[in-house]
């Protein structure tokens, strides 16, 4: 199943999520951390037997990052 | 700013950095046992294979020695050292929960500040993914930890006092309890489910632990709990040791106020 490969990326988004909400100050900026993220996510490439064209790991514990940001109710 | 410190800095940071690559650029690697590895395929991860498989003993040994160094650290650089509660009576601090108050000290220019935020940031990322992957790539919960715990040293050298990423004492002690019980309860459930401490196990109840296209059982999680009790091992220290330039500066403003 496909949705089995998206695991360790949902895994990146809760620790994302975890360490996000250390952040003492709101993250501005979303869409250009989005964009400079899907090309690091580009270079990086897949883990080893994961057919994706980028890894989506990274992507998803960005998005984590600003969730848990978001999620901080001082900020 | 001293301009002949700068430029001393400068030069040496120059001369290191290019010594680093005159040599990373000259080195041969001997291929040794390599050979074997790459004609034979075992596993796709030999290090980890070893590491969180066959030796996970050592490993659960090796997060227990972190712990004691963390305590340790606790003792020398913690309250049995610097009791700073007369200082808090001297200075009419006001009560709180953490032990030290940070107040504002030690910011870096402006260009780094700018840079080391999304820097943090992107390490906190690939710490996560360096953890994930440690299963089938370099990696694991070691140096993904260290990553993190990387991001948060970058975080205070450059903001000081008003570091935007902040892991607060209570937040760190539990994440390192949180860490070392995690590994230490997932081998038990081996023992449950294998009848061997630390048995890797791949289903159960005929579901995959950790679906995808390599059945790696508990090691992505064993990574897991390794990556955060490193994180917060690491993180520890220099949390100490920011904080001790700060009890080391009411010491002395202290002993001027006394004088």
């Amino acid at each position: 199943m496909i949705v089995d490969y998206f695991y360790p990326s949902i895994l990146a988004f809760l620790i994302g999520v975890l360490i996000g909400y250390r952040y003492r100050i709101k993250l501005n900026h979303f869409f250009g951390y989005i964009i400079i993220s899907l090309i690091i996510a580009k270079f990086l490439g897949a883990f080893p037997y994961y057919p994706f064209p980028l890894s989506f790991e990274f992507l998803f514990s960005i998005l984590g990052i600003f969730v848990g940001n978001k999620l901080k109710r001082d900020n | 700013m001293n301009p002949k410190r700068d430029l001393a800095i400068t030069l040496s940071f120059l001369i290191f950095g290019a010594n680093i690559i005159y040599y990373l650029m000259q080195i041969k690697v001997n291929p040794g046992v390599n050979i074997i590895y790459l004609k034979n395929y075992i596993v796709p991860n030999y290090v980890t294979a070893i590491l969180f498989d066959w030796r996970g003993y050592d490993t659960l040994g090796e997060c227990l020695v972190l712990i004691v160094a963390v305590m340790i650290s606790w003792i020398i650089f913690g309250k049995s050292l610097y009791d700073n509660s007369f200082l808090k009576e001297l200075f009419k601090a006001p009560e709180v929960g953490e032990y030290i108050t940070l107040q504002r000290w030690g910011e870096f220019t402006l260009a780094i500040k700018y840079l080391s935020l999304p820097l943090s940031i992107f390490l906190v990322g690939l710490g996560i993914v360096t953890i994930l992957g440690g299963h089938i790539t370099p990696g694991g919960g070691f140096q993904g930890g260290a990553l993190i715990a990387a991001s948060f040293i970058l975080s205070i050298i450059a903001f000081g006092s008003n570091s935007p990423l902040w892991f607060d004492h209570p937040f760190l002690e539990k994440l390192e309890t949180l860490g070392a019980l995690a590994y230490i309860i997932i081998g038990f459930l081996g023992m449950i489910i294998g009848g061997y401490y630390l048995f890797n196990f791949k289903t159960i109840f005929g579901l995959d632990i950790f679906p995808g296209p390599i059945a790696a059982g508990i090691i992505p999680y064993l990574n897991i709990a390794v990556g955060l009790k490193v994180l917060a091992s690491l993180s520890t220290a220099i949390y100490l040791l920011s904080c001790e330039k700060v009890i080391i500066e009411r010491i002395e403003k202290s002993d001027e106020i006394l004088k």
